[in-house]
């Protein structure tokens, strides 16, 4: 960034000109503090994502199955473990964020606040939540911070990689017995409502200051859950799956999805913390802190003096 | 008069169009992966070595190896081998080249020797050149990125953080 940008004002004309910030850049403390609330929902959404499907590492039907899903955790974690280091260089370090998730002060996406019951939610959230996640992702290929923008594309790249293990479960399952199709579409119909809920309340873009002013994601919820539903509804359905939304429809006239409306109060409890499965999964997260305490402690600890064996 | 059998020169020029499924920039003939291809009529022996055993991508890639080969009217049959590890050092210079587009750096310059493990140690003191700065002067964040194959880096003078691919 030229030396110069230092009022808001020059700041807010450099990234509405398509300008990139790096983290050494000079900033204005609104655009630090959105940044940080930003990229930190989205670290702690993959970080929390991947401890829903931790569970079902040891429960994988098959060794190449238990290699996927091990992988696919890997990721994630691997995801947020990036997140996490560009979080530190905005001055926001990795212990408080990790100590704000334990408290169950941080926010993460809805979408992982719910349970798991049965092995056809892996395919659900390996295909779907990881379709919508890309949905979201793209639209911050272009963002204002520069290492945030660095990352996507790989994160982009692996969450394609999962749809397809994700999208190969669930056809395994469809083309395997009726009990197999019937827990598919029990899965689908328990995680449609967060799967709708995905990207967010619609929000008027004006209003929407990490959309306009601050350039952090390039669309509105509202765009990206339509992409979404464009895609995959079609495709569920011609795969024999029943959505749970009587009034789910293509609207032709306005050229829009229609859904019944989700009591987006509801959605925002569950994002706070107040969902199905938040404190059950919270206590997972606590239990490996401390159960892991001691490996930290071990790499932190200086080295031991020589100890002279004679 | 029957068309001639492709050749193995074919077969890899349509390896070279199927990319690593996690990075997308790469195909696997320039990320090395690709050890042997045989033709022996209208059969062909494709001798494939993941990044490292247990890649979660082995059949998908065995898969669209077939796909590929099916398409030159071969029938394929694809081996998986570890007997010669894969290592960073195996990336054609073309290969480098797009993962440096790509903000992914490796530890070795390419066709060098070929890399063994050399553990935390080793890769915490490993000369890493930023892909953004080219500075050498990056640190070890984490020994595994998103993958076994890829570790964590972050360049001290510019803040940058990338991934670096690695010997498993």
């Amino acid at each position: 960034m030229e030396a110069n940008v230092r009022t808001e004002e020059e700041f807010v004309a450099y990234i509405q000109a398509g300008g990139v910030v790096e983290a050494s850049d000079w900033m204005p403390e609104a655009y630090r503090r959105a940044v940080i609330r930003f990229i930190e929902m989205h670290a702690n959404s993959e970080y929390m994502g991947a401890l829903l499907e931790r569970d079902w590492i040891a429960r994988a039907p098959t060794l190449e199955r238990r290699i996927a899903i091990t992988a696919k955790v890997q990721d994630e974690v691997g995801h947020a473990q990036h997140l996490y280091c560009v979080l530190e260089d905005l001055g926001r370090s990795r212990a408080e964020v990790l100590r704000d998730l334990s408290a169950g002060r941080a926010r993460y996406n809805s979408f992982f606040h719910y349970p798991t019951r049965s092995w056809a939610d892996c395919g659900i959230i390996a295909w779907l939540s990881d379709a919508a996640s890309i949905i979201a992702q793209k639209a911050l290929l272009k963002t204002s911070y520069g290492p945030y923008r660095r990352i996507l594309p790989k994160i982009c790249w692996e969450e394609a990689f999962h749809v397809v293990h994700g999208r190969e479960i669930i056809l395994t399952l469809m083309e395997g017995t009726q009990q197999q199709r019937e827990m598919v579409q029990e899965a689908l119909t328990r995680w449609w409502p967060p799967l709708l809920y995905f990207h967010g309340p619609p929000t008027p873009p004006e209003k929407d200051a990490d959309l306009m002013r601050w350039k952090l994601k390039g669309r509105a919820n509202e765009e990206m859950r339509q992409e979404f539903l464009g895609i995959y509804v079609p495709r569920l359905q011609k795969m024999g799956l029943t959505l749970p939304d009587p009034q789910l429809r293509f609207d032709t006239e306005t050229q829009r999805w229609k859904y019944t409306e989700p009591d987006w109060e509801w959605v925002r409890q569950v994002g706070r913390g107040h969902g199905p499965a938040s404190q059950e999964q919270l206590e997972t997260r606590r239990r490996a802190m401390e159960e892991n305490r001691w490996v930290a402690e071990t790499l932190q600890s200086p080295p031991e003096p020589e100890v002279s064996l004679s | 008069m029957t068309p001639a059998a492709p050749t193995a020169a074919e077969v890899w020029a349509a390896l070279d169009g199927v990319n690593d499924p996690e990075l997308p920039v790469i195909s696997i003939v320039q990320l090395g992966m690709i050890r042997d291809v045989r033709v022996e009529g209208l059969r062909c022996t494709i001798v494939f070595s993941p990044t490292f055993i247990g890649c979660p991508a082995t059949r998908l890639i065995s898969g669209e190896i077939e796909g590929a080969v099916r398409g030159l009217g071969l029938e394929p049959e694809v081996q998986v081998s570890f007997a010669q590890p894969w290592s960073p050092g195996q990336i054609s210079p073309k290969g480098c080249a797009a993962l440096k587009a790509a903000h992914i750096s490796m530890g070795r310059e390419p066709g060098g020797a070929e890399g063994s493990p050399g553990g935390l140690e080793a890769l915490a003191k490993a000369r890493v050149p930023c892909p953004r700065c080219g500075s050498e002067d990056t640190e070890l964040v984490s020994a595994f990125g998103a993958t076994r194959c890829r570790a964590v880096r972050r360049c001290l003078p510019c803040r940058n953080l990338f991934e670096q691919l690695k010997a498993t």
